[in-house]
């Protein structure tokens, strides 16, 4: 792990949940830790590191396994999920856009909890709705319709439970094992909805009457990677092309999804003619479907290869694949070629794509391909070879002999070290941005500490049925007129630098799809796999 | 090399290379001989003016004949055994060096390894070059690629390629405004082109194929659009046209015929949001840490772009 990711991971526990927290988690990053020796090395109290651990569980940033001895659980950091808080913004957006505005609602409490029962759940956006003065009768069941779309969309997960100890096993330890059996990893839980209903309504019921008190759920990260990976292909085929060819995509991958696991490297092959067939039914468009074949031919020829035919011959028999791997591969270059050509300008990624192209060129041909001076040819190849954007391989003769000895100097692009240099460039950057955020706070701590009181006290003046006239004047005289002018461009600042965290996060995004499909060659953890781990 | 084919380094305005070019292209033509109607073909930024002064200096150096056939003026190049007649009265060491430099063609030779041939002192051979070197019978020429080194080769012998580094040298300078100029003009033809298709109702393969062009269109709009002052080939926009591909703007195709197709493509993302962030374009990221003197708090592009 990187100095730089540690250091992210922690900041956006802090930020996100307090010192304490951040510091348990800083002592984990390097490597499992048994409970005594968190408390010894952080120098915090056991009930104080018990409580952090706990949270950290729940929100799933930290898992359990038994120790080597037995009776002794050791605790495991999970910073790649921690990242993924810099996320939650864009899941909420995505389920917004799907399913509506309830279903956020409910995203969202599941994942200020981390992992909720669906009752819970349903409740506290009853309570969210009434004080909106949405909430009507049927609230609840539409909620709980919505909450079971999002299960069987798999965007929920269900919590892996302790299992009780069998018979045959001594019951020599006592740390819980988890376990979750795949058939119910997206089954709605049985609940009482009269109980529920009346719940909502504000009596008090016992949770157990319920019937889902431990059946718990959270979200499916990779379900949402899914739609995001997804909607990129479609607009890169919508830049490259046009609204049809990213209309056919689209189609194609639901296709594909029936037939392919969603996380594979090639899709299993879709029929030709079962994709027309889905074009002509659902979307009505009839210059695609009139011009089907075309667009299928240049998306098939164009360089970036999103696609293969498979077996040849006319419509009837063809088959089309999905080069996922080569897919992703493609945009990560282009997203790596522009941040190139963005920090060191238009010809020095002429010249990263050149020697990508051509795997191993010598300085002198890197001047001759691209027509640029050789004294700034030089210039920029060493600039790109010192921030490891290029890398160098000397190649030298035996000294065999008299003579001059000759070494050879080529040049080349390995993608995994450059995803690499520039993810770190992305740590960094978000990590510069949570702290000038903090710094933009703490500067200013003063005027926010006022704003803020002030707020609460017009909110008060407000429900005490005092005229807004009069609240705004009151304000005006509290707040002077460079005091609000700091405040403006303080809040502009922040709100920049939040937009800015969220953004390098899609950057981030592509990198990491590229990381897995770099290692799908190794052995892929699965869901199945993932809940038996945990 | 065609002795039709135009010659490019025409442009060149110093008076002895341009003497040197004619005398190179009379050469090709050899004993037919060469009309004027062929220079001015060649040469179609020679004045006629310009043109005469130049034969008229070297008939009278001896290096061309003028010749009456059937009522038009034919130009030859005197006998190439004029040298050896030259040299008639020279020693043997300067036939040896004028003979390893004739051996050099085009290609010229560096004046160690000619001392390595002739096993000659330096101080001597330097004194036979520079003698022959004004009798005109061989010059130096300065390579490209190594702008200190001089090679010599046969005064009436045009050099070759990869020493002058055709139509994109200047006196050993490459010219990069004039690269980038036809870089950024090829580009804009073929955008043109693509943007043309986009009303195209005749289906998505139709509009892809209508914004292809070939080199040789590309040339021709170029050769008609008169940036250059020097006469490019098809070749030379290719390379042209290939640095666009690289820059990622293009897209090559083979075509029916053997030769390449280009099209003008859009980038597959729009630019990372890395780089919306100072951080991503920042100079001294790799010395930025927090704490430290380089640090998010007081970083001055963070406060720029803030602000």
């Amino acid at each position: 792990m990187a100095l730089s990711y540690c250091k992210l991971c922690s900041l956006l526990l802090t930020e996100h949940f307090g010192e304490v927290i951040g510091k348990v988690a800083e002592d984990l990053q390097w490597g499992p830790k048994l409970l005594p020796n968190i408390v010894s090395s952080t120098g915090l109290s056991t009930a104080k590191v018990k409580k952090a651990l706990a949270i950290l569980i729940q929100y799933g940033f930290v898992r359990y396994e038994k120790s080597k001895c037995p009776w002794r659980a050791e605790y495991i950091y999970l910073p790649e999920k921690v990242l993924l808080l810099l996320r939650y913004q864009r899941y909420l957006e995505l389920i917004d856009t799907k399913y509506g505005e309830e279903s956020r609602l409910l995203l969202e409490e599941i994942m200020k909890y981390g992992s909720i029962t669906e009752s819970s759940a349903i409740l506290k956006v009853v309570e969210v709705l009434k004080k909106d003065e949405k909430s009507t009768s049927d609230s609840v069941i539409a909620l709980r319709n919505k909450f079971h779309a999002l299960i069987t969309g798999r965007y929920l997960i269900r919590c892996a439970n302790p299992c009780k100890t069998e018979a045959d096993e001594p019951n020599l330890s006592s740390v819980p094992r988890l376990t979750l059996i795949e058939a119910e990893l997206h089954r709605p839980a049985v609940i009482d909805v009269n109980v529920l209903c009346k719940a909502a309504e504000g009596q008090t019921c016992k949770p157990e009457d319920i019937g889902d008190a431990n059946v718990r759920w959270r979200l499916n990260y990779d379900r949402f990677h899914q739609d995001m990976r997804d909607e990129m292909m479609i607009d890169a085929m919508r830049r490259r092309f046009d609204d049809n060819a990213a209309e056919l995509m689209k189609q194609l991958l639901q296709l594909m999804y029936l037939r392919t696991e969603a996380w594979c490297s090639d899709s299993n092959p879709v029929p030709v003619l079962e994709l027309k067939d889905a074009i002509s039914k659902k979307s009505a468009n009839a210059y695609l479907s009139q011009y089907f074949e075309q667009y299928l031919k240049i998306l098939e020829e164009d360089s970036c290869r999103f696609l293969t035919k498979v077996g040849t011959g006319d419509v009837s028999s063809a088959q089309l694949c999905v080069n996922m791997a080569k897919a992703i591969l493609q945009l990560t270059s282009t997203a790596i070629e522009n941040v190139i050509e963005q920090r060191f300008g238009m010809k020095a990624a002429r010249i990263f794509r050149l020697v990508k192209t051509k795997k191993f060129v010598e300085q002198e041909q890197i001047q001759q391909l691209a027509m640029i001076s050789d004294k700034e040819a030089k210039q920029i190849t060493y600039k790109l070879l010192q921030e490891n954007f290029l890398q160098m391989q000397e190649l030298r003769k035996p000294a065999a002999g008299s003579g001059p000895n000759k070494s050879f100097f080529l040049f080349h692009v390995d993608l995994n070290l450059v995803v690499h240099t520039v993810t770190e460039m992305c740590h960094k950057a978000i990590y510069n941005a949570l702290i000038r955020s903090r710094s933009e706070l703490t500067n200013h701590m003063r005027l926010m500490e006022k704003h803020e009181r002030l707020e609460a006290a017009s909110q008060l003046l407000r429900e005490q049925g005092t005229e807004q006239e009069q609240i705004d004047a009151l304000v005006d005289e509290w707040l002077s007129l460079p005091e609000r002018n700091l405040l403006e461009s303080v809040k502009k600042s922040l709100e920049k630098l939040k937009t800015a965290e969220i953004q390098i996060d899609n950057t981030l995004f592509l990198l990491q799809l590229f990381t897995y499909y770099q290692h799908l060659t190794m052995p892929k953890i699965t869901s199945k796999k993932k809940s038996q781990i945990e | 090399m065609d002795p039709t084919d135009t010659v490019q380094c025409a442009s060149s305005s110093s008076a002895p290379a341009n003497e040197q070019m004619l005398i190179s292209v009379v050469t090709k033509f050899g004993s037919k001989g060469a009309t004027d109607a062929d220079l001015e073909k060649l040469f179609p930024n020679w004045t006629p003016d310009m043109r005469v002064t130049i034969l008229n200096k070297l008939i009278a150096k001896g290096f061309i004949d003028i010749f009456n056939s059937g009522g038009n003026l034919v130009y030859k190049i005197k006998d190439t055994s004029q040298g050896a007649e030259k040299l008639k009265g020279a020693d043997n060491e300067e036939k040896v060096v004028f003979k390893i430099i004739e051996e050099a063609g085009n290609k010229g030779i560096w004046i160690r390894d000619i001392r390595f041939k002739s096993n000659l002192m330096p101080t001597q051979l330097n004194k036979i070059l520079k003698m022959l070197e004004g009798k005109k019978m061989i010059k130096a020429v300065k390579s490209v690629a190594a702008s200190k080194k001089k090679v010599y080769m046969l005064f009436n012998v045009e050099p070759d390629r990869s020493l002058t580094g055709g139509a994109w040298y200047c006196d050993q300078d490459f010219e990069t405004e004039f690269v980038d100029v036809l870089n950024q003009q090829c580009y804009r033809f073929l955008q043109q082109k693509k943007e043309t298709t986009v009303g195209n109702k005749g289906g998505p393969l139709a509009v892809r194929n209508a914004s292809y062009a070939s080199p040789k269109q590309v040339c021709k709009f170029i050769t008609e659009l008169g940036i250059s002052k020097v006469q490019l080939s098809e070749d030379d926009i290719k390379t042209i046209l290939d640095t666009l591909v690289f820059d990622g703007k293009l897209e090559r195709v083979v075509s029916t015929d053997g030769g390449f197709l280009f099209r003008a493509i859009d980038s597959l993302l729009p630019p990372p949001d890395l780089i919306r962030m100072p951080c991503g374009v920042c100079p001294v990221i790799n010395n930025c840490s927090y704490p430290g003197k380089v640090n998010p708090e007081i970083c001055v592009y963070l406060n720029d772009w803030l602000s």
